[in-house]
Parts: C-alpha cells; sequence; structure tokens
C-alpha cells in the first residue's frame, strides 16, 4: 500500500529544494482570493495561472494547482458567511448556518469554524489517500451511474429537511429546482425549455443562477439597513474571537471527523464534490439530537458542511493521482498541466511517477497549516466587509457578480439569468419558499437525470440490474437508515417518556 | 407584496385566501406544466422524460397542496394568521423594487452602451439611491471601481465584453 | 424624500448614460481594417476553443499559444467557449469581427457538420476557411479489459446471440455512434440490439469504460489514450492496420465474412478555422498567419511538444481539409435519418 521507496523519493523532492515550496503560498492565496469574491470562479483562475504552468517544473505545477485549489475551499465558504452568497456551488451549505452567526455578530467565529473545518478536512483526505491512493483509485473506477444515482437521491432528500414549516413549497420549489437544472439539450441532443434561445441549449447558468437565488434573498433586504452587522461593537474584526472559533471546532470533533470521512467518500464519485457538502450537513442535521437549531446559526451546521467540502476535494483528487485517469472538472484541468509538461495521464502515471505523486499528497499535508496561517490573515482582510457601509457594498458586489457572471458565459446570458433569480428569490423569500431547497434542486437537476438515464439504460429496463451492484445496494440501505433513524429515536423516546408516565402514574 | 390576506364569503362561510402565494405557486406550476409539455413534445420517448415526467407531476400535485394550505377557512370570531412577514413600509419597499429595476436596467443596457458605462452609471445611481451623500465618495468610488473591474475582466481574463470607452479587447 | 433620491438617482444614471453613448457612437462598432494588413498582427490573437478546458483541441491550442508567438510576432490567448458541441463557439467566432485576430482551433469535422445537421446551426460550410487538418483521428473499438471477447468477431457474435444484453457508451452524435449505428445497420442488426449508455462529457464514460461498467466502446483512438492498461482494441475504422495497435485489424476487414461494411467516417479532423470573409478581406494578413503557423509546425521544440503528447502536426493543406470536411459532411447526412430513429 505505502511505496516505501517512492515515499522517500518524495521526502527528498520535497526537502531538498526550497523550488517546490515556493509555488504554495502564492497558489493558496490565489484559491482564496478569487473565491472569496462572488461570481469570480475556479476556471478563471485557471484562465490566469494556465499561461503560468510551462515555466514551472510538474512537480511545481502539480502543488501549484493543488493549494489553489486548497484556498478555494476556504475561500469560498467567506462571502457565504459574511453575505449569504457562496462562492461556489460548494458552500451552499456553508451559508445555511454561516449567514445567520454574521447576522448576529459572530461573523469572526464562523470563520474560524469554518478556517479550522477546511484545514481538518484536507488533512484527513490527503491522510487516507497517503495510505489508499491505489486501492481508492481502483475502487472509484468501480462506481458507476447507479451508484452516483443513489447519491443524488441523496441529495434530493436533503429537499425535503430543508423546506422547513411548509413542506409542500418546499419540496414544489425544490421540484421546480430539479426541472430548471435539467433544461437544455438532453443527452440525446434535444432541446428542452430554451425557447430556441441558442444560449440556453447547455441549461441555464448555474453559478449566476444560484448567486441570484441567494443575493437577492439578502441583498435586497438588506437595502433597507445601514450595515451587515447592526451593532458598531460587532463589527469588528478581532483575532481573539477568530480563535475562540477555532477552538469551538474542536468541541464538535464527531461532528468534523464524520463531515470529513463522508466528504472523502462522496468526493472520490465523480460529480460528488460539489455536493458533498450539502449530503454532509443534511446528515449531521439528522444525526444530531436536536435538529431544529440547525440554519439558526449553530456551529456544528458549518463543520458539518466545511469538512466535506474540504475533503471532497481531495477526493475527487484520487482517481487522478492514483490512475491518471480525470473525473471531470478540476481534474480534467490539471490534465492540462500534465500536457504542458508533456505527460499523459494514465495509470503508467502512478506507476511511472509514484514519487511526484506522494509528493503532492505530502505537500497537500503540509499546506493544511499554511492554510492554517495565511486563511487567518486573510479573515482580518475579509472581515472588514462587514465595516463597509452597504450603500457601497451592496452595488458593489451585485457589480461584481454580475460582470463575473458575464465572463463565466462570455455572453449575456450569465447577467441575465443572474438578475432574473435575484428576482425570483426575492419573491420566493418573501412569500416563505425556502430558496435553498430550489438551490438543491437546480444543482442536482443535471446529475440525477443523467445518472437515471444512464442507470436505466445500463439495466435495459430490467430491475435485476440492481442485484449486479452490491455498492449501490448498499448505499440505499443507508440512505433508508439515515432517513428513518431520527424519526426511530424520536418515537423511542415518546415511547420512553410514555412508559415512564405510566410508571409514575400506577406506582 | 404583503398584504394581509383578503377575507372572502362563500355561501355563508368565510375564508381567509392568501393570494400573492396562490400567485406565485400558481406561476411556479404554470411553468412546470408547461416546460413537460415542451419536452414531451420534443421527444415523447422514456430517455427524455424519465426524470421530467415524474417531477413534473409531483409538481402539479404539491401545488395543489400549496393551494390548499393557502385557502383557511376562519370563524367570524377568529384572526386570520397566514403570512408570517410583517407588512413592509413603503420606504423599504420602494428602495427594493427601485435596486431590482436598476439592477435589470444595468444587465439590459450593458450591451447596449458597453458595460463601462453601465456599471459607472449603476454604481452611481444605487449609491445615491440608499443614501449615499458626499460628493467626492459618489464620483470617485463608481469611477475607479468600475474601471479597475472592467480593466480585470477585460483584459486580464479576456472577457468579451462590450464596452464603449475603454480601449481593451475587440 | 424618497421620491426624490429616486429622481436624483435615476437621472445622474440615466444623464451619465447619454453622454457615454452620445460620445462613443461613432466609435462603437469595430472597424473592419482595410489598409495596415502589412503590419498584422498589431495586437495579440485570441485562439477559441469551443469545448472545454483540458480537451484535446485546448491542449493543442495551448502548445500553439506557447510556441506560435515568437513566429507571428504577437502573443496568443486561449478562451474555452463550450457549448451544443462547439455550435456556440461557431457562432462567437461568426460574430466577431473578421479581422484575423480570433482563430478557432476545433474538430472542424464532425462537429462544424454536425451542428449544421442535427443542430440546426444558422451557418454553412461556406462561412468558414479551413486552414490545415493538422491532425486527424480515427475511430477504434474497445472493449473493457475484464471480458472475454478477443476478436472483435467474437463481439459482433456474442450481440447477435444475446440481443438487447450487451451495452455501450456514446456521445450522442458523435462519429463513434453514428460508426456504431451503421456497423449494426450493416449487421441486420436493429439498434435496440446494443444498450445504448449516453454520456454527455467523455470524461465519466471513458471512466466508467475503465472500471468495465461498459462492454464496448467506438470512438476516437486518442481520447481512449488515457484508459489504454483497461481497454483492449480489437479494430480500427481505417482501410489499413494503425501502427499504434498492430493487433486490430481494420473494421472492414472483420465485418466481411457478415457482408457487411461500414463507411470511414475520419474522426476529428483538428484545424484553424477563420470566418470566410476574413482570408477574402485580408488575403495578405491570411497569408501571414499560414507562414507563421507553417514555421511553428516545423519548429523543433514544438514538434517535441506534439510527440510528448502524442499530437500530429500533419500539413495537408486548405484545399485538401475543404475537401475532407465536404466529403465528411455528406456522409453524414446520409446517416442523419438513422440518429434520428435511434
Amino acid at each position: 500500500m505505502l511505496d516505501l521507496h517512492a515515499l522517500i523519493a518524495a521526502l527528498h523532492l520535497l526537502g531538498g529544494s526550497w523550488q517546490p515550496w515556493a509555488v504554495v503560498i502564492p497558489g493558496i492565496l490565489i484559491g482564496l482570493l478569487i473565491h472569496s469574491v462572488p461570481g469570480l470562479t475556479t476556471s478563471m483562475a485557471l484562465a490566469i495561472c494556465l499561461p503560468l504552468i510551462p515555466y514551472m517544473t510538474f512537480l511545481q505545477a502539480l502543488i501549484f494547482m493543488t493549494a489553489m485549489y486548497a484556498g478555494s475551499v476556504f475561500g469560498v465558504a467567506i462571502p457565504a458567511i459574511l453575505l449569504n452568497v457562496p462562492g461556489s456551488a460548494a458552500a451552499v451549505g456553508t451559508t445555511f448556518d454561516g449567514f445567520p452567526m454574521a447576522r448576529a455578530g459572530k461573523h469572526n467565529e464562523a470563520l474560524g469554524l469554518a478556517l479550522v473545518a477546511s484545514c481538518f478536512g484536507q488533512l484527513v483526505v490527503y491522510l487516507l489517500l497517503l495510505g489508499l491512493a491505489g486501492p481508492i483509485g481502483a475502487f472509484a473506477l468501480k462506481l458507476g451511474p447507479p451508484e452516483m444515482l443513489v447519491l443524488s437521491l441523496w441529495g434530493v432528500t436533503l429537499i425535503g429537511t430543508l423546506s422547513g414549516h411548509h413542506l409542500p413549497r418546499g419540496l414544489l420549489a425544490g421540484a421546480f429546482g430539479l426541472l430548471l437544472g435539467t433544461v437544455g439539450v438532453s443527452a440525446r441532443g434535444v432541446p428542452r425549455g430554451t425557447f430556441g434561445i441558442s444560449l440556453l441549449l447547455d441549461g441555464i447558468p448555474l453559478v449566476p443562477a444560484i448567486v441570484g437565488l441567494f443575493a437577492a434573498a439578502e441583498l435586497f433586504n438588506l437595502v433597507g439597513r445601514e450595515y451587515i452587522v447592526d451593532n458598531l461593537e460587532q463589527r469588528q474584526v478581532h483575532a481573539s474571537r477568530i480563535l475562540a472559533g477555532m477552538r469551538e471546532a474542536f468541541r464538535h470533533r464527531t461532528v468534523m471527523l464524520r463531515g470529513a470521512l463522508l466528504g472523502s467518500c462522496i468526493g472520490i464519485i465523480p460529480g460528488g464534490h460539489a455536493i458533498a457538502n450539502l449530503l454532509s450537513y443534511s446528515e449531521a442535521r439528522r444525526a444530531a439530537k436536536d435538529p431544529e437549531k440547525f440554519g439558526t446559526g449553530d456551529p456544528r451546521g458549518i463543520l458539518a458542511a466545511e469538512t466535506a467540502n474540504a475533503s471532497s476535494e481531495g477526493g475527487s483528487m484520487a482517481t487522478l493521482l492514483a490512475l491518471g485517469i480525470p473525473t471531470g472538472g478540476a481534474t480534467a484541468v490539471m490534465l492540462v498541466a500534465f500536457s504542458m509538461q508533456n505527460i499523459t495521464g494514465g495509470p503508467s502515471f502512478m506507476r511511472d511517477h509514484a514519487d511526484l505523486v506522494y509528493a503532492v499528497i505530502l505537500s497537500n499535508l503540509a499546506q493544511v497549516a499554511v492554510l492554517a496561517l495565511v486563511g487567518f490573515a486573510f479573515i482580518f482582510v475579509a472581515g472588514f466587509v462587514v465595516k463597509v457601509r452597504l450603500r457601497m457594498l451592496v452595488p458593489t458586489i451585485l457589480t461584481l457578480a454580475v460582470i463575473g457572471s458575464y465572463a463565466l458565459s462570455h455572453d449575456i446570458a450569465g447577467p441575465i439569468t443572474l438578475a432574473a433569480f435575484a428576482i425570483i428569490g426575492w419573491i420566493m423569500h418573501k412569500l416563505d419558499y425556502p430558496v435553498q431547497a430550489a438551490v438543491v434542486g437546480l444543482l442536482l437537476g443535471r446529475g440525477t437525470e443523467g445518472n437515471l438515464l444512464r442507470a436505466y439504460q445500463m439495466s435495459g429496463g430490467n430491475f435485476s440490474f440492481l442485484l449486479t451492484r452490491p455498492i449501490a445496494i448498499v448505499m440505499m440501505i443507508l440512505l433508508v437508515a439515515s432517513i428513518t433513524f431520527p424519526h426511530l429515536r424520536s418515537m423511542r423516546a415518546a415511547a420512553q417518556k410514555g412508559k415512564l408516565k405510566w410508571t409514575v402514574e400506577n406506582s | 407584496m404583503s398584504n394581509p390576506p383578503s377575507i372572502h364569503k362563500i355561501a355563508d362561510r368565510t375564508f381567509a385566501v392568501d393570494t400573492p402565494n396562490i400567485l406565485f405557486a400558481t406561476a411556479l406550476a404554470g411553468w412546470v406544466a408547461w416546460y413537460c409539455w415542451d419536452a414531451w413534445h420534443a421527444n415523447a420517448a422514456v430517455e427524455n422524460m424519465i426524470l421530467i415526467l415524474p417531477v413534473s407531476l409531483a409538481g402539479v400535485a404539491l401545488y395543489c397542496f400549496v393551494v390548499a394550505g393557502c385557502i383557511k377557512r376562519v370563524s367570524q370570531a377568529e384572526e386570520p394568521c397566514l403570512p408570517s412577514n410583517e407588512p413592509m413600509g413603503r420606504g423599504l419597499a420602494i428602495k427594493i423594487i427601485g435596486s431590482m429595476a436598476m439592477l435589470a436596467a444595468l444587465v439590459l443596457a450593458g450591451p447596449l452602451i458597453g458595460f463601462d458605462i453601465a456599471t459607472f452609471a449603476y454604481m452611481l445611481g444605487m449609491m445615491i439611491f440608499l443614501g449615499e451623500r458626499r460628493i467626492l465618495v459618489l464620483l470617485l468610488f463608481p469611477l475607479v471601481f468600475s474601471a479597475a473591474v472592467i480593466y480585470c475582466f477585460g483584459t486580464l481574463l479576456a472577457t468579451p465584453l462590450p464596452v464603449l470607452l475603454f480601449r481593451g479587447q475587440n | 424624500m424618497d421620491r426624490r433620491k429616486f429622481l436624483a438617482s435615476g437621472s445622474a444614471a440615466v444623464g451619465t448614460s447619454l453622454i457615454g453613448t452620445a460620445s462613443g457612437c461613432s466609435r462603437f462598432r469595430a472597424v473592419a481594417g482595410n489598409g495596415g494588413d502589412q503590419s498584422w498582427p498589431r495586437r495579440p490573437l485570441t485562439i477559441l476553443v469551443p469545448f472545454d478546458v483540458g480537451g484535446s483541441a485546448d491542449r493543442l491550442s495551448r502548445g500553439f499559444a506557447q510556441y506560435m508567438p515568437k513566429y507571428l510576432g504577437q502573443p496568443m490567448t486561449v478562451v474555452d467557449r463550450a457549448g451544443a458541441s462547439g455550435m456556440i463557439g461557431a457562432n462567437w467566432l461568426l460574430q466577431q469581427p473578421a479581422d484575423g485576430y480570433t482563430v478557432m482551433m476545433t474538430p472542424a469535422t464532425p462537429y462544424i457538420p454536425i451542428n449544421i445537421i442535427i443542430t440546426n446551426a444558422h451557418f454553412t460550410l461556406d462561412d468558414f476557411t479551413f486552414v490545415n487538418a493538422q491532425w486527424t483521428d480515427y475511430s477504434a473499438l474497445i472493449v473493457a479489459k475484464d471480458r472475454p471477447w478477443r476478436t472483435a468477431g467474437e463481439l459482433i457474435d456474442a450481440i447477435r446471440a444475446n440481443p438487447g444484453k450487451i451495452s455501450t457508451g456514446v456521445d450522442f452524435g458523435s462519429v463513434g455512434h453514428i460508426e456504431t449505428l451503421a456497423m449494426l445497420e450493416s449487421l441486420n442488426l436493429k439498434p435496440n440490439a446494443v444498450r445504448f449508455v449516453t454520456f454527455d462529457g467523455s470524461g465519466a464514460m471513458h471512466a466508467a469504460l475503465a472500471g468495465g461498467q461498459l462492454d464496448f466502446y467506438i470512438g476516437q483512438s486518442e481520447s481512449n489514450l488515457v484508459i489504454r492498461d483497461y481497454v483492449r482494441t480489437l479494430a480500427v475504422f481505417l482501410d489499413h492496420r494503425a501502427p499504434d495497435f498492430p493487433d486490430a485489424p481494420p473494421i472492414n476487414d472483420v465485418l466481411k465474412p457478415y457482408n457487411a461494411s461500414v463507411p470511414l467516417i475520419a474522426g476529428s479532423v483538428r484545424t484553424f478555422v477563420f470566418p470566410s470573409a476574413f482570408k477574402v478581406k485580408h488575403p495578405v494578413a491570411f497569408a501571414k498567419f499560414v507562414s507563421a503557423y507553417r514555421a511553428t509546425l516545423d519548429a523543433p521544440e514544438f514538434k517535441k511538444f506534439l510527440h510528448d503528447n502524442q499530437m500530429a502536426g500533419d500539413w495537408v493543406g486548405e484545399e485538401r481539409t475543404t475537401q475532407t470536411i465536404r466529403d465528411q459532411f455528406e456522409v453524414l447526412s446520409k446517416y442523419k435519418g438513422l440518429l434520428k430513429k435511434s
């Protein structure tokens, strides 16, 4: 499992020169910076950085890119907490409890919690990869559309949890989101719901839609106020309060560990990284004895979402590092770095460059410490956002979001989506429709349909096909268990209370 | 947006009806139904409808539940207790609607007059609208910020933004 | 009070816009330069890739961005503009001024013909100039390594013996998809003799193939390189054996005993593409681009880049390239019906 020879070679590579380390801080900073501005995305960061790759050695390029992803994991949490606008789809779960904490003046603590969670998640997943990269990679290949479908269904159940008091409204919002996510050309080339507009052929641009939905709920409402946090005292950025938040994180070790492990597993599944934070949040809420606290500013919500976000990012690297096979998104871009260094991917990559792979994993472990320091300093800078008057902040954020969404879609589809969803989102918020349910639906729409379709096609229409997919069956059992367990527990508690009452009455 | 629910009397019974909610839910369900029809019309095969059809049907069913929940029978003496939001003040309502209108204007005007002009105008407009009065800030901040944003996106990231005065891409 | 504020801000906004519009009107539309071809290019070029970052066209373009500026005299930036199988990018190219500062690098066929034939694009082949078919791929038939079939014939027999049981992955409308349908048709098999599993984007599909989730796949041989350790190549869609896969016979040799044959549709034909108006209006600038391009192809460091990345740098010229694309267009038109039925 651990290739000692390659491990030692990796230590030599890292210990022998400053070169691989030179790119760590710039990488983390760029990741933090770009992702803490809502509307800016990883693809923009890469667009700036890719031309620099030829000037680096291959190891530097790999470390630089993983450092950037490490920074991005925490970076997206910052606007999620301060502004209720997730820096990317992966930070949606962080907004659920992060923004309520910020509103209550606890933004320092919230950011501290998120920082520790990001570091911890990263630590756990790269430790796993260090020992188990090969087996994890091989296992990942066994996961196909049926397993991904169960994952999507799991996400869909979160819609029910997020629906709050008005279950029908929440489910309707979720259904709406799911269908919106499927708009565009189907896998068979048939356009649906596009009005003949070619810009919609690839579907509704997700990031502008999500930013619009979230931004609306808060930014438009915030126009009535002076500052995000009304109390002057609480508007300060206090190192001690950030540290307090960081310490608080360690009081919830179980939540963090569960989130990190869950995120690692989900990240391995293609498409899992984007929704890991949601699933982890959902599970933490189900496992808690007081789930109604979630969504009001409970630290456990932030911890669950962020640890999973961080660890799933590492999980998605597993197949690339172990087998040289990209599963999409960030890993596909890393293949560009390979190609610029004239290296092709494939399993021979792990064989021929095992020392490089270990070097990358080890440097990521070291990056955890760097992230903690750089992230802490960055919180100071970012925290000043709450000091800015809203009448300057709101137009600034919205402008960035508009221009950013134009950059994302390279045409006016992005900004129009943003504005349209901002208005829809505000109406939903006003009428008590859970915007979050719609967002989760939107995020899951395409993936759920695609995996459902492929699972159906693979089965040829027979249900017996399921019997050949033990992993999917196990996942379904876990899912059903996790949904029913909280109900069983409350039923048991009620029964115990009833028994006690009976005993008292009859004694 | 948050009018108190309207009270209707139908045949001796009093109902409190949350009209805005019903309207919005109808809009949602209407889109859902249209989308389902559009997809079916494009290709009525299993591969196309495998998710859309069940979810659309569920959506329409949920719509019925939502509407049912918006119509509550109340006795004469009871207070209607529907929307949980307090009614908004007129000032706030104008601010919000104005902000939305300006955002829409930015998005629509951008391609026409160039995003550099549009973002400058938008920031200026929003700041005045939200109460900024310091002349220096009003002139400098939008100028500097929109210039910076257009530069970063247009030149650094090579975004094909339609711009008027900026010597950038294209 | 509120009304005054609204009026104030509104007029400020409108006023600025009017001033801006008035002063900028004359300069808004980029004027197509007619003189100054001798000094072309005067500013950086944009290489447009109508597919996602990380794909083969994207990586090739980044190679050009690295090595070609030396011969062109200006830097080049790669912009990815994916969507609708390349149609979004192609539309975008045609919307830019035809001054040579935007060039597209794309697998012109099959994607541009597919855009026209299947996605009802608004452009035609004549709207484009195809510079040179630099890197042409061919389709190959691969099976997952753990499957029992050692020859293509065994696979075909297995399909006939177990209709509807064997699965294949397809990217709908791709060359591989059409070849699969053509092969089944020529063998007198119904399309549903095989379970088609449609993927959008090849990343997930290759992972599925490598993991043995699918039985076989007909598709671009290069994109199969990444998973080469997990699959066996059983046939190539060429009229000769491919040096990379000496054990894989040409497909029509395999099909001969079944009295079947398929047309050999070229796989991705990657070429630089300009809007045709550029060559017409600025012939001198166009010629300058071509000569810088050829110089890059001959440069040793670029040749090494191509070689190490297993990309090709052939020179066939504009005429042959255009002819190839037109021929492919004809073949794909014939199979449009087959796709619609499936």
